[in-house]
């Protein structure tokens, strides 16, 4: 079942485009990895769906309700951790917690002493002089502590030392086993395609790719090197549609190739091939790809 | 009204309260002083103040210097008083959202499910009891100082003076919310309240001289004010409901423009 749902939304600033006919989903227990281009939408795209601002048109449902409205009920589930979380640095850690649990109207104060434990957390010194990192753990407590149903997450392990990572990482693996759908926008590539079942990768303000990692590794381009015990000719190469940039090096071909690699190794295997080597696409190459595009 | 968002309001702006009730204290203070000098003066100050154009004793409420609230009407009920709630009123209404939209804090407090009335609500009434608590403080330092100087004060027409500048500075209050709501700016905000507050003074001292600009005085809070005359004539409720009923105007139309406009990020 899908917990978020995304019809059509768009958002325009005036005459500029801030996203366009977007189209999404999240279901329960699921991480979709949000990936874009500084300025692509991401944020504006979390801001409408959190009443932040207001969208020109499209629909946006949270478990059934309507998102965009202003209605604070709709927000009760929702967890938010911005790109640049600012706060109330005069506040010690957790009296800030603890004012944001309150107005949640919600007792959080053993979640809240639980994650400033895995997170190594002082939560009795001032925001404002806390580290940036440290600033950043403030940030995922606040987002986690009432154990939301629903989750955007804009760069969450920004800061963050790697074993504060792995930890945030398994409190964002309790959130999905609890049935948390979850946004996660960030520029680390690595960590969308660790962490994240599918990704939406949006350019310009529109969607260029909803898919799950795994399949957009199979359509997306792959480089292959096939190596032959002899020279030969890449005519029968040439000839493939699903392959490209065909180049030779004595008894090796390299190429790139889009989609199935059925025609490029019955043609190779017809001419002795030895050894097969595909490169495998990054996430990262994903991204550039789709993003080059536009 | 969010009991924690109160709070919070107060927690951000008490040393800012202290030291305009220290301000409001020392210039009560500071003119009590004055009056027992004034006051056994005899005739010759009389003589003097009398020789004064009568624009210029119109301008500065000096009708009647010499009672101990004509007194306190000229030197502070005319000026001092409703500035300092002005003052006080601007600043935190500017700042009832404008402040967190200004240092980034917006995203996360108004993503939280609370609606943004709610939250201006929530943060005009903390201003509202601050300005309230400035009256009564005003009220009880010049109730309790007037006695050690001999000063005859009436407590109803001292309450009622205070009222009114309570008032003056509730309503200052909302429009720098209004505008604070409207912009997202609390400095620009700040600006246009305090360039406001300034012309309407100037207007109001000189309409009590020159009839050019009369037009302006059915608009003008300080004509309103000081035409009211409540630390001498007692309660006058129909300026007071003026008052209260412009505010409450403002007010609603701030939390009506919070809530469609889009929210500022940094």
């Amino acid at each position: 079942m899908n917990v978020v749902e995304i019809r059509g939304l768009t958002k325009f600033y005036g005459d500029v485009v801030g996203i366009q006919d977007l189209n999404l989903n999240i279901k329960a227990g699921e991480v979709v990895g949000f990936l874009g281009p500084n300025g692509a939408g991401k944020s504006t795209t979390i801001r409408t769906l959190l009443g932040l601002i207001s969208a020109s048109s499209g629909t946006a449902t949270f478990n059934g309700l309507n998102a965009l409205t202003k209605a604070p009920k709709i927000r009760k589930n929702v967890g938010y951790l911005p790109g640049a979380p600012m706060y109330y640095n005069r506040y010690k850690a957790i009296d800030f917690l603890k004012m944001f649990a309150e107005i949640r109207g919600v007792n959080c104060d053993l979640v809240i002493q639980d994650y400033a434990k895995r997170l190594n957390l002082d939560l009795s010194k001032k925001v404002g002089e806390l580290s940036k990192g440290n600033r950043q753990k403030v940030a995922v407590i606040q987002a986690f502590m009432h154990l939301p149903q629903i989750l955007f997450l804009d760069e969450p392990t920004s800061g963050l030392d790697p074993l504060v990572q792995i930890e945030f990482e398994k409190i964002l693996d309790e959130s999905k086993a609890r049935g948390a759908a979850v946004l996660l926008s960030s520029h680390v590539m690595s960590e969308v395609e660790h962490l994240a079942d599918r990704v939406a990768i949006i350019n310009k303000g529109k969607l260029m790719v909803f898919e799950d990692i795994a399949t957009l590794r199979a359509r997306t381009i792959r480089k292959i090197d096939l190596h032959f015990p002899s020279p030969i000719s890449t005519d029968k190469f040439k000839n493939l549609e699903s392959v490209s940039e065909i180049d030779v090096h004595g008894k090796r071909i390299t190429c790139t190739v889009i989609g199935s690699e059925h025609d490029l190794l019955k043609v190779a295997v017809e001419l002795g091939v030895e050894n097969v080597k595909t490169h495998e696409t990054s996430l990262e190459d994903i991204f550039l790809a789709e993003v080059g595009k536009e | 009204m969010n009991s924690q968002l109160f709070y919070q309001t107060w927690r951000g702006h008490w040393k800012s309260f202290v030291s305009w009730a220290a301000v409001l204290i020392a210039m009560n203070s500071i003119e009590l002083s004055v009056y027992p000098t004034m006051s056994k003066s005899g005739d010759s100050m009389k003589t003097f103040l009398d020789s004064f154009p009568e624009g210029f004793k119109k301008m500065f409420r000096m009708e009647d210097y010499f009672s101990g609230s004509g007194f306190l009407n000229t030197e502070l009920f005319s000026l001092i008083i409703p500035m300092v709630m002005i003052g006080v009123g601007l600043a935190w209404g500017a700042g009832a959202t404008a402040d967190d939209e200004e240092r980034g804090t917006a995203d996360l407090l108004f993503a939280l499910p609370i609606t943004r009335s709610k939250i201006l609500w929530s943060r005009l009434i903390a201003l509202i009891s601050a300005l309230a608590l400035l009256a009564i403080i005003n009220f009880i330092n010049l109730l309790i100082g007037s006695r050690f100087v001999d000063m005859k004060l009436n407590a109803s027409k001292l309450a009622a003076g205070s009222l009114g500048c309570f008032l003056i500075g509730m309503l200052f209050a909302s429009f720098g919310a209004l505008l604070g709501s409207a912009t997202g700016r609390r400095g620009a905000t700040l600006g246009i309240g305090a360039g406001f507050a300034i012309l309407f003074y100037v207007f109001y001292t000189i309409t009590a001289i020159v009839d050019k600009f009369n037009f302006i005085k059915p608009i003008n809070p300080f004509q309103w004010l000081i035409d009211s005359n409540q630390l001498i004539d007692g309660f006058d409720l129909m300026t007071d409901l003026k008052f209260f009923i412009l505010s409450a105007l403002a007010a609603i139309a701030a939390s009506w423009i919070i809530n469609r406009r889009d929210i500022h990020s940094i």
